[in-house]
């Protein structure tokens, strides 16, 4: 089914690792329909440099337009581009397609951005009682895919597949069964894989010593070795959970030893992990969507942001009365202080880790290898 | 398009005890599931009035968005009335989701996407938006005899057809349609048809039925309800459906399912597609409308859908299904 929109597209893609998992349906369904029409070349994938690993060996024909942050985008690449379709929330996205002159410019409308835009909407919003009147509009916590997913009949096209799906690309495979292997581990050896990602201080985070109360127990609980994964920045964090681990004699097998794990070695490490533990982090989405079962510590963060596609994921909460706070830093401080994850105990994640183990495995599935349809099959027009 | 809905309220630990409303020509659809001792069932306003205040709930969580379902429970004093802001019953309500909007006018977003947003008002997670239902071993032996009565032997491999749609007359693509889609059906996959449909649909039925020369299966008025239509979906290679509520029976059985669209925004039922097709003439100045009859008279958005097209839409599916 042809687009309805002018071409080339210019896929603005999020910023955020876990809301860039999200988009992943989109990325997929607007690839196929291009590339099903042996236009592939006209979907450019604009995002942070960082993060479009993510795609590694996915997608051919859509040429990549990174950016290193903030300010660095390339205004020149985006000119050219008939329909920008952004999946981001700024403002700043919305005025550099502007400047850019793209003539069709699609995204939600927020932040004070809609003037900027040719199509797109309001967000939905909660409203009535005991719902705050600031700040203005509050938008209602509902997840990012389902609000991206929203967008894609203004360039005509539903959304078959909305679950997120990440392919492990054969380069990376090889390296991650290498880094396994290095950490003593058998192929097809069982493994717990655990993030404690999060910036320094921040109240998405585990501290180092309750991941470590937590973790070292629950490995040794389930008879599982512990493998600990990480970003770049999170170096530090990794290593003083390792450090109080090894105090415990719960030693872990590091991933993230010399250099950290890209994100296609997360995707591999988490396809062949028998669990994933972790906060509400991008690594928690990404282990989602490369299949493993999924077990989310919920912190700050509104559940309902990212409460989809988790019939393989289980999410516990302390269910205090500051949550979700929503917040970065936590502003409470004392022993109240982080207390909605300091306050786990191992015990209390048992029953749901045994619940995820006992899930049937999904299998890996082969880069390229069919997959359920999705974008322009799935509303038919003109054959 | 609800269950989900229905199965995160079920498994909240908040709330004590749950009551579903639902109107008493539909509960046959959940009675063979775990909920089906939490059914209130109601032939009308009167009947769901009554219920409400008998029962006294602390909460309501409206996925109807008609006003009259708000109103009851406005009239009710129920406490919290949580719903969609639609219908022009915000006022009755003191939870409300406002959907997504462009100029003071309602963007059509999936349905199942705005029923998770209600729940949310009452800080239910819904992880999957998969509808799902049950039907019982018992319903299914029952579907299979009545079918095999009818010329369907067991393990033989059909398709359900259900043209119907209560929604109205611009829902309905023409009977000659439907018998040209099947009969191509049975010709390259040898799939009989079983003509299905609410007991008031039989003259829809039989006009399909007359028109096939492939003898579809039609069983008795008498003899259908939407347990017996959810055995036979379960069991059916296809489901070759309008816009219409059997598509999301297929959909919660994962069967596959061609449906055919007409006057309806494809973004509204745009959720559930990984085993649907659904077929629509693009294009047209006057669609979608969402009329109940074609105000224009020539209802060309289902007329001038060839069934050429649903066929190969059919055997992409079944051809996926191996």
């Amino acid at each position: 089914m042809p687009l309805d929109c002018p071409l080339p597209i210019l896929l603005r893609l999020p910023s955020w690792l876990g809301d860039l998992v999200a988009a992943e349906p989109i990325v997929r369904a607007l690839h196929g329909a291009l590339a099903a029409e042996g236009r592939a070349g006209a979907l450019s994938l604009a995002g942070p440099e960082a993060l479009l690993p993510l795609f590694e060996g996915r997608f051919p024909g859509s040429p990549r337009l990174a950016h290193r942050g903030r300010g660095a985008e390339n205004l020149a690449a985006f000119r050219g581009h008939g329909t920008a379709l952004l999946l981001t929330g700024s403002l700043r996205s919305a005025w550099l397609a502007w400047r850019a002159g793209i003539p069709e410019r699609i995204g939600l409308f927020r932040d004070g951005r809609g003037p900027l835009l040719t199509r797109g909407h309001r967000p939905a919003r909660a409203a009535g009682r005991g719902i705050p009147l600031w700040p203005p509009r509050p938008a209602l916590p509902r997840p990012v895919g389902q609000a991206y997913a929203e967008l894609l009949p203004y360039l005509g096209l539903c959304l078959a597949d909305a679950q997120p799906r990440l392919e492990l690309p054969a380069a990376a495979e090889e390296a991650c069964l290498g880094r396994l292997q290095s950490l003593g581990l058998e192929p097809g050896q069982p493994y717990l894989l655990a993030s404690v990602g999060g910036r320094p201080g921040s109240a998405k985070a585990l501290d180092a010593d309750s991941a470590a109360a937590l973790l070292g127990p629950l490995g040794a609980e389930l008879g599982l070795p512990l493998v600990l994964t990480g970003a770049p920045p999170e170096a530090a964090e990794v290593a003083a959970v390792a450090a109080r681990l090894a105090a415990r004699a719960q030693p872990p097998r590091l991933a993230f030893g010399a250099g950290s794990s890209t994100l296609p070695e997360l995707i591999g490490l988490a396809r062949w992990a028998a669990l994933f533990v972790g906060t509400d982090s991008g690594a928690r989405h990404v282990a989602r969507a490369a299949g493993a079962p999924t077990l989310t510590l919920l912190g700050p963060m509104d559940a309902r942001h990212s409460a989809e596609h988790g019939r393989r994921e289980r999410t516990l909460g302390l269910g205090l009365e500051c949550q979700p706070c929503g917040r970065e830093r936590c502003p409470l401080s004392g022993a109240a202080e982080r207390r909605c994850l300091r306050g786990f105990a191992p015990a209390a994640l048992l029953p749901a880790a045994r619940e995820l183990l006992a899930l049937p495995r999904s299998p890996p599935r082969a880069q390229g290898a069919p997959g359920p349809a999705s974008g322009a099959g799935a509303a038919a027009g003109a054959p | 398009m609800a269950t989900p809905i229905l199965a995160a309220a079920a498994a909240e630990p908040r709330i004590e005890r749950l009551w579903i409303g639902v109107r008493r020509h539909l509960a046959p659809v959940l009675e063979d599931g775990p909920l089906a001792d939490r059914l209130v069932r109601f032939r009308g306003a009167g009947e769901e009035r009554s219920a409400l205040l008998e029962r006294r709930p602390e909460a309501a969580l409206l996925l109807s968005n008609s006003f009259g379902a708000a109103l009851r429970v406005f009239r009710a004093r129920v406490p919290v009335r949580a719903g969609a802001a639609l219908s022009g019953r915000a006022p009755l309500l003191t939870h409300r989701v406002v959907p997504p909007s462009r100029g003071g006018r309602r963007v059509p977003i999936p349905t199942a996407h705005l029923l998770r947003d209600v729940a949310g008002l009452l800080g239910l997670q819904v992880p999957s938006l998969e509808p799902s239902l049950h039907v019982a071993p018992e319903s299914l032996a029952r579907a299979r005899g009545l079918a095999q009565a009818q010329g369907i032997e067991p393990g033989q491999p059909y398709l359900v057809c259900a043209p119907g749609a209560a929604f109205g007359a611009s829902k309905l693509w023409p009977p000659e349609h439907f018998a040209t889609a099947i009969d191509r059906l049975w010709e390259t996959r040898g799939l009989r048809a079983l003509l299905c449909g609410a007991p008031a649909e039989s003259a829809i039925l039989e006009a399909v039925q007359g028109r096939a020369k492939s003898r579809p299966a039609l069983v008795p008025a008498e003899q259908r309800d939407l347990r017996l239509l959810s055995a036979w979906i379960q069991d059916a290679a296809l489901l070759l459906v309008g816009d219409s509520g059997p598509r999301w029976i297929a959909a919660a059985l994962r069967v596959p399912c061609v449906s055919v669209m007409g006057p309806n925004f494809p973004e509204l039922t745009a959720s559930s597609l990984e085993h649907c097709r659904v077929v629509r003439l693009p294009g047209l100045p006057c669609a979608p409308c969402l009329e109940r009859v074609c105000p224009l008279g020539h209802h060309r958005c289902l007329r001038e859908l060839e069934p050429e097209r649903v066929v190969a839409a059919a055997l992409e599916l079944l051809g996926r299904a191996g």
